[in-house]
């Protein structure tokens, strides 16, 4: 996929995947990677986007006695996920007429 | 490679980065890579997934103009900040409006009613009164008449077009808005 556009749909994804509960980087890499191909070092860039536009915030926690980085997303990352709601239904549109 | 040599070369490579972003990239590595091993995979099979030092540094020099023009720029927080305030105003404005043009309309009115009142009393109690007289009263309920009219188009003038003018000035500030968000994403 084209990267700039793989990077829009990626922070979105990984937006989703933070929607219903907060989660650490290792265990975001394994679920986004369910659904796209992406790898742990793709990851790192995106969560840093995402944190630096407010959608997502961390927290640390401790795990086996060492720091583990847990992420939140924040109210305005909703929004962002409610936004892109519209857009990919555009998307689909275009896709369908492209794929068709 | 195992852990410890892929943080360090890593940490030599990102000597761009100020010590803060190198350390938050190390942390983040060095997190990963203990938690692939406690979900059971190989420490140095795991690295090799990671992708070669190279391109995980050019991603990240890439990336960093992008999270700085972020910093630089307006939070959502303060563009919510900014967007309420703005409507804030907007509406302290709209009511001192309305208090001014409710005001003034109904000064209006009631002078104008008072004088086209007094002036029909006068004709309707001394009806034999000189011509001119009579014409004065006549010309006095015109000009009351006007001025409740002029009372009336106030109010319509000021609740349709107001409101409106507002709502479409708010949402001109918030596509302004919108827009600096777009230009960098």
């Amino acid at each position: 996929m084209e990267s700039q556009l793989k990077r829009g749909f990626l922070e979105v994804v990984v937006l989703a995947s933070l929607k219903y509960q907060d989660s650490y980087g290792y265990m975001i890499a394994q679920e986004v990677a369910n659904v796209v191909d992406i790898s742990e070092s793709t990851l790192y860039p995106i969560l840093r986007r995402l944190e630096s536009q407010g959608f997502v915030t961390t927290y640390e926690t401790t795990h086996n006695s060492r720091i583990r980085r847990n992420y939140q997303i924040t109210k305005a990352g909703l929004k962002k996920l409610e936004d892109s709601d519209t857009d990919f239904r555009e998307m689909k549109k275009i896709f369908d007429y492209i794929l068709r | 490679m195992n852990k410890t040599d892929f943080l360090r070369k890593l940490r030599i490579e990102l000597d761009f980065l100020t010590k803060e972003e190198r350390e938050d990239v190390i942390k983040y590595y060095d997190e990963m890579i203990q938690d692939a091993v406690e979900g059971g995979q190989t420490e140095e099979a795991f690295i090799e997934t990671l992708g070669s030092i190279d391109t995980i540094v050019d991603t990240i020099r890439k990336d960093s103009g992008f999270v700085k023009k972020v910093r630089n720029k307006l939070s959502p927080e303060a563009k919510e900040a900014i967007s309420v305030t703005a409507k804030v105003i907007g509406y302290i404005l709209f009511v001192l409006g309305a208090i001014i043009v409710i005001g003034m309309g109904c000064s209006f009115a009631a002078s104008g009613t008072m004088m086209a009142v007094l002036a029909i009393t006068d004709i309707v109690t001394n009806p034999a009164q000189a011509a001119m007289v009579l014409l004065m009263r006549a010309g006095q309920i015109v000009l009351g008449a006007g001025l409740i009219i002029v009372a009336i188009s106030f109010f319509i003038l000021f609740f349709k077009y107001a409101k409106k003018g507002l709502e479409k000035l708010l949402d001109k500030l918030q596509e302004v808005l919108n827009k600096e968000d777009s230009k960098h994403v």
